[in-house]
């Protein structure tokens, strides 16, 4: 009964643990500009997860994460979610109404 | 009855003779006229009577009930004694039983020559002469033969009746004498007697005034110590009473127990230390060997025994003239002593015989005194028991108590340990709940904690409502471009479904998309904001955003969607 | 054959194996959302079923909620009653999911990460799936459970 205590005690910590990581890929930090008509905007990811979308007018704080390969978002304090996807070094970013926004990295 | 030999006579022969008689009387009455007893008087008389008469012998006898005098002169021995054995017998013959009269005769006398042969009497009797001199009395005379050898003439036959009248006469007195004689020393005797008599009253009553002493000390003595209750108490009474009654300047009483050290005392004299040897062991194991001394005289129980043995009194813990050992029962005994005796103050039987009645009572009342004491120790005894008794029965009783408490805990205990168990292995309300419960607190918490956190309450439920405008001026004003219809849903449902020429602004991505679409309006650019599920109140959570953000008038279409379509305008799908 | 299945089917190994798996998935899924919270809000709202004024507090309740349960399938502790609040949490969205595509509502199942596929009726089957394995560990699950651990014990005490 000890062993599979033991065992499962194992398992549930690597359970545990696993959802406990970070979904996030550091190749991803950095920063990022793109220019869509009148607008420049930088988009900062940093390593603590957080980042910042900075505009001519308006600097928003955000969360980010990697929840696949070359996939991320970015979270809203306000519960959206912004999709994004690293595609050859670029990143494309898709705003809902406002259409897709491609990133150089810095 | 001759003439007179020896008076000369030749003219008056007789005269001679007659005075000599006469002379010869008197002599006789002047020799007898001193007093003396019957036998002195006989023998006085003879002599004087003898030789006027010329008699050879001469007997008298004077016979009395209790006496019989027996004199004689010039007889022969031999008559003489056979005379004095049959005097009695002698004086009957002259004294016929008859009744006698009144008065004694005069004496009376017998001559004649038959009584020279009288075999009664001593050969040659001349006379006889019997007198009778009172009741019981009388004499006889007996007159041997005259030396002439004649009979009596006439005057000497009065002469010899004289004589017999004066003998009479003179033995009568004699009697008489004797008789207040022994009537005198009858008296006296008696006289003894009642004097004795007198003493041995005396005597009688002083006993009987002791006796009375002695009951009336019993009395008291019951009475003093029947009163008392305190088995010391009474030691010391009865003491009192011992040594007031029997006159001891000094005494003590002690009562032993079956141990060493139970001991009752008491002791009136002037050396305590008396006191503590009749107290102390040592004290005890001498009496009780006093006690095994007596071997089948010691005193059973309630019985008291005199110690009369001095080796015994002596080696009593105290001095004692008088020791007495006595016993209560076959453990309790005890001695009594008292020494220095009064002067005249003997012992006397009587006085033994009463201290044991005085004893009896002490006995009798120590033992009841004790008894009672026993019985109030046992009593006493008897409550401490049923004290403890009962305490027990309380121990007992809030032991079992507590046993059942902790049964009932215990069988609780197993009862909520086996519910518990028992609850494990099936799906309870109340496990349900608690994890509902761990949730809501675990989650309250966190979010209270995290920067992440969200409201839990919506803004909106307590946000002022916001100002309204009807589907159809919406659609005039954005129709006439003066005012931007903003679509506040989702993306996707914005895209699903949506009013022609809305501009999509999430709420949950405000900022970017504002930022990106909105930040150049004119805010004086009236916003009419539509977007609303029983879920989220997106218009109105936009258009306080937009409020905020310096917008002036931003107006919610009332109904939203559902008024547009209701409308009848179009929507893009 | 059947039998064979029957036993396979009841083994409480079986069990032991969805009992981890809903167990670390419910604790999986809890994580994301207890992470993102206001996101888990959203999604609440955007199947138009709860009241507007609880669906942050069940934002933040829920996940709580599931990764208790989950936890305590996974440690064996509880583990019928956990899995009945499990069973009705599952039943609840399929419920919900069931509804929503009756209305064709454009929304992800939100069931994990908040961007997922849309709803559909695999969505309702998988729930179902998740649903009959966690009666199933309700019904057969007895081994490796902490609480035959630690109270087998004490239920043998004798009263």
């Amino acid at each position: 009964m000890t062993l599979r205590t033991a065992l499962a005690c194992l398992l549930a910590l690597a359970l545990t643990l696993s959802a406990c990581a970070p979904d996030r890929e550091d190749h991803a930090t950095g920063r990022y500009t793109a220019a869509t008509g009148d607008t420049d905007i930088v988009l900062t990811l940093a390593e603590s997860g957080r980042g910042t979308w900075s505009t001519d007018t308006d600097e928003i704080t955000f969360k980010w994460s990697t929840p696949k390969a070359d996939h991320l978002w970015l979270h809203t304090r306000e519960g959206g979610v912004i999709q994004g996807r690293f595609n050859d070094g670029r990143l494309t970013i898709a705003l809902p109404g406002v259409g897709e926004l491609v990133f150089e990295r810095q | 009855m001759t003439a007179n030999p020896g008076l000369p006579g030749d003219r008056e022969p007789g005269t001679g003779r007659r005075l000599f008689h006469l002379k010869t009387l008197f002599e006789a009455a002047t020799e007898l006229s001193a007093p003396a007893d019957a036998g002195t008087t006989l023998r006085r008389f003879l002599p004087v009577a003898m030789g006027p008469l010329g008699l050879t012998f001469g007997l008298g006898i004077v016979l009395g009930p209790d006496r019989l005098d027996v004199e004689s002169l010039g007889l022969m021995p031999a008559d003489r004694e056979r005379c004095q054995g049959a005097g009695a017998e002698l004086a009957d013959r002259f004294f016929p039983e008859e009744p006698q009269a009144a008065a004694p005769p005069r004496p009376t006398v017998l001559t004649g020559p038959h009584l020279a042969s009288d075999p009664h009497l001593p050969a040659g009797t001349s006379a006889v002469v019997a007198m009778r001199l009172d009741q019981d009395s009388r004499a006889v005379l007996v007159l041997g033969p005259r030396l002439t050898g004649e009979s009596y003439g006439q005057d000497e036959a009065e002469l010899l009746q004289g004589l017999a009248d004066i003998l009479s006469t003179a033995l009568k007195r004699a009697c008489a004498d004797e008789r207040v004689h022994t009537l005198n020393a009858s008296l006296s005797e008696n006289n003894d007697r009642l004097r004795q008599a007198l003493e041995h009253m005396e005597q009688a009553r002083d006993e009987l005034d002791r006796q009375a002493f002695r009951l009336r000390t019993l009395f008291e003595t019951s009475l003093e110590l029947s009163s008392l209750n305190d088995p010391r108490a009474i030691l010391d009474a009865f003491l009192l009473t011992l040594m007031g009654t029997f006159g001891f300047s000094r005494g003590w009483i002690s009562l032993h127990g079956p141990q060493a050290g139970q001991a009752d005392t008491a002791y009136r004299g002037p050396d305590p230390g008396e006191m503590a040897a009749v107290a102390s062991p040592d004290g005890r194991e001498k009496i009780l060997a006093r006690f095994v001394e007596l071997k089948d005289r010691m005193p059973r129980a309630n019985q008291a025994e005199l110690l009369d043995d001095a080796d015994a009194v002596a080696a009593l813990p105290a001095r004692a003239d008088l020791a007495v050992l006595f016993s209560l029962d076959q453990d309790w005994h005890g001695a009594i002593g008292l020494a220095d005796p009064l002067p005249d103050q003997g012992m006397d039987p009587q006085g033994v015989q009463f201290l044991r009645s005085l004893l009896g009572i002490f006995i009798v009342t120590l033992g009841n005194a004790w008894h009672g004491r026993q019985v109030s120790q046992l009593n006493t005894a008897l409550s401490a028991r049923n004290e403890e008794l009962q305490a027990t029965l309380d121990a007992l009783t809030s032991a079992r108590e507590e046993v059942t408490v902790q049964t009932e805990a215990r069988e609780r205990i197993v009862g909520l340990v086996r519910g518990e168990v028992a609850r494990a292995w099936r799906a309870s309300w109340f496990d349900a709940c608690m994890m509902i419960l761990a949730g809501v607190v675990l989650g309250a918490l966190f979010n209270s904690a995290s920067p992440g956190g969200i409201e839990l309450v919506p803004k909106s439920l307590f946000a002022p409502p916001p100002a309204l405008i009807a589907a159809d001026e919406a659609r005039r004003m954005a129709e006439a471009g003066e005012a931007v219809i903003i679509d506040a849903r989702p993306a996707d449902f914005h895209r699903q479904e949506a009013i022609p020429g809305s501009v999509n602004l999430p709420k949950e991505l405000f900022d970017f998309v504002y930022s990106m679409k909105l930040a150049t309006l004119d805010p004086e650019t009236p916003l009419l904001v539509y977007g609303r599920t029983i879920s989220r109140h997106y218009d109105a959570d936009v258009a306080r955003e937009l409020k905020l953000l310096g917008h002036g008038n931003v107006l919610v279409i009332d109904g939203g969607l559902k008024a547009w379509e209701r409308a009848g305008y179009e929507v893009i799908r | 054959m059947i039998e064979l299945l029957r036993r396979i089917l009841t083994h409480p190994w079986l069990a032991l194996a969805f009992r981890l798996y809903i167990g670390g998935l419910f604790v999986y899924a809890a994580m994301y959302k207890i992470n993102y919270a206001a996101e888990f809000s959203e999604t609440i709202a955007s199947y138009r079923l709860v009241p507007y004024w609880a669906v942050n507090a069940l934002a933040v309740f829920m996940p709580w909620t599931e990764i208790v349960c989950g936890a305590l399938l996974i440690l064996g502790v509880r583990v019928r009653s956990a899995a009945a609040v499990i069973a009705a949490l599952l039943a609840v969205f399929t419920v919900a999911i069931f509804v929503n595509l009756l209305w064709d509502a454009p929304i992800s199942c939100g069931c994990f990460k908040t961007i997922e596929d849309p709803i559909s009726w695999w969505t309702v089957l998988r729930d179902l799936a998740w649903i009959a394995m966690t009666l199933h560990v309700f019904r057969y699950d007895s081994v490796l459970q902490a609480d035959r651990l630690f109270l087998g014990k004490l239920g043998r005490i004798e009263s």
